[in-house]
């Protein structure tokens, strides 16, 4: 008797940077507010702050992946300009598009869409809102997402 | 012999330094914000008293003040008599301002019955008080102390951004013998954080 035996493992597959452009132009500043108030704030309440960044539209140039299945990530780099320690910042948005809804913090990432690439440009309005622990706020916090994209087998 | 002299001229380009990538967004200081409360909430200034009975008067028997519900409504604080103290300051970066307590007790108590008692004025040096937290506020933030007639005795200092929050009981040190009558007096607390 002949055994033949043998593993499939997964392809690997590897995320590239996409580039993308914002309509509101140059680097909005926010100013945030406090998130609680009142008597008898835990210091985590007392040290909440929100910032909201709405109404963003953001193009990604996916032009060398139209008419292929991808996933695309929206990822927060490790390291955030203003922030101390990598804790102390949880992004949240919401989208008007095709793109998904979702959260992210420093160093992680979320996907925002699976499927076959439509366009040479895929477009969304994206409502932010960032979530500060002001213990870790070292002041200038610099917002800057990362869009990844990994190419998945046909 | 001929020679040559040749000129030789070596244009460098200018190339210009790389452009600093933009953020999306940049987020700057929160504002900053303080507040405080003293006993009962918004403009309701609470009062503390005591009576003393005649033959007590100068003894220096420390006397219990009273302070009406109002004075820790909402609050922590489950003894009567005790008087919420709520103060905070919020500023970003974390840690990087000082805010600080402050009491104005120059004015002392005033004889508020001139027809037994004049003029006279009972200092505020007479007034001290002690802090026991419920667990809800411990540790303690105010120290116990006693009023020193000053126009900015420090009662806290505390770092942005934080939350101190005390249950004062305030007491009558009745070690001067004062002539029968009323006597009232305001201390003014003043919270800030430069």
């Amino acid at each position: 008797m002949l055994l033949l035996a043998f593993c499939i493992a997964p392809a690997a597959v590897s995320a590239a940077v996409l580039k993308y452009k914002s309509t509101k132009g140059t680097e909005t500043a926010i100013t945030p507010r406090w998130l609680h108030s009142g008597d008898g704030l835990s210091a985590d309440q007392m040290n909440a702050l929100v910032a909201e960044l709405g109404g963003v539209e953001l193009k990604i140039d996916v032009s060398a992946y139209v008419g292929r299945p991808v996933r695309i990530y929206f990822a927060l780099p490790l390291a955030v300009k203003g922030l101390r320690g990598t804790s102390g910042l949880k992004v949240e948005w919401t989208t008007r598009g095709i793109l998904m809804p979702g959260h992210v913090v420093p160093g992680n990432r979320a996907l925002v869409y699976q499927g076959t690439v439509p366009a040479r440009e895929m477009g969304d309005v994206f409502d932010f809102l960032l979530f500060i622990d002001g213990r870790h706020f070292l002041g200038g916090l610099g917002f800057d997402p990362v869009f990844e994209v990994e190419v998945l087998p046909k | 012999m001929m020679k040559r002299l040749t000129f030789l001229l070596l244009v460098l380009a200018i190339v210009p330094p790389p452009l600093a990538l933009a953020n999306l967004a940049v987020v700057l200081d929160a504002p900053t914000q303080i507040r405080l409360r003293i006993g009962a909430t918004l403009a309701t200034i609470t009062t503390t008293s005591v009576t003393v009975a005649g033959g007590n008067v100068g003894t220096a028997a420390i006397q219990l003040m009273t302070a009406p519900a109002a004075a820790r409504a909402g609050s922590s604080c489950a003894t009567a008599n005790f008087v919420f103290f709520n103060a905070e300051a919020r500023a970003t970066p974390a840690a990087s301002r000082t805010a600080t307590l402050t009491a104005n007790s120059t004015a002392g108590m005033t004889c508020t019955t001139p027809a037994t008692c004049g003029t006279d004025v009972i200092p505020f040096t007479q007034i001290n008080w002690i802090n026991t937290p419920p667990a809800a506020y411990n540790p303690a933030t105010i120290a116990a102390g006693t009023f020193t007639g000053g126009a900015a005795q420090t009662i806290l200092v505390f770092q942005n951004s934080n939350q101190s929050q005390d249950c004062l009981r305030f007491r009558y040190l009745n070690q001067n013998i004062v002539r029968q009558g009323t006597y009232s007096g305001d201390v003014i607390y003043t919270l800030a954080m430069p």
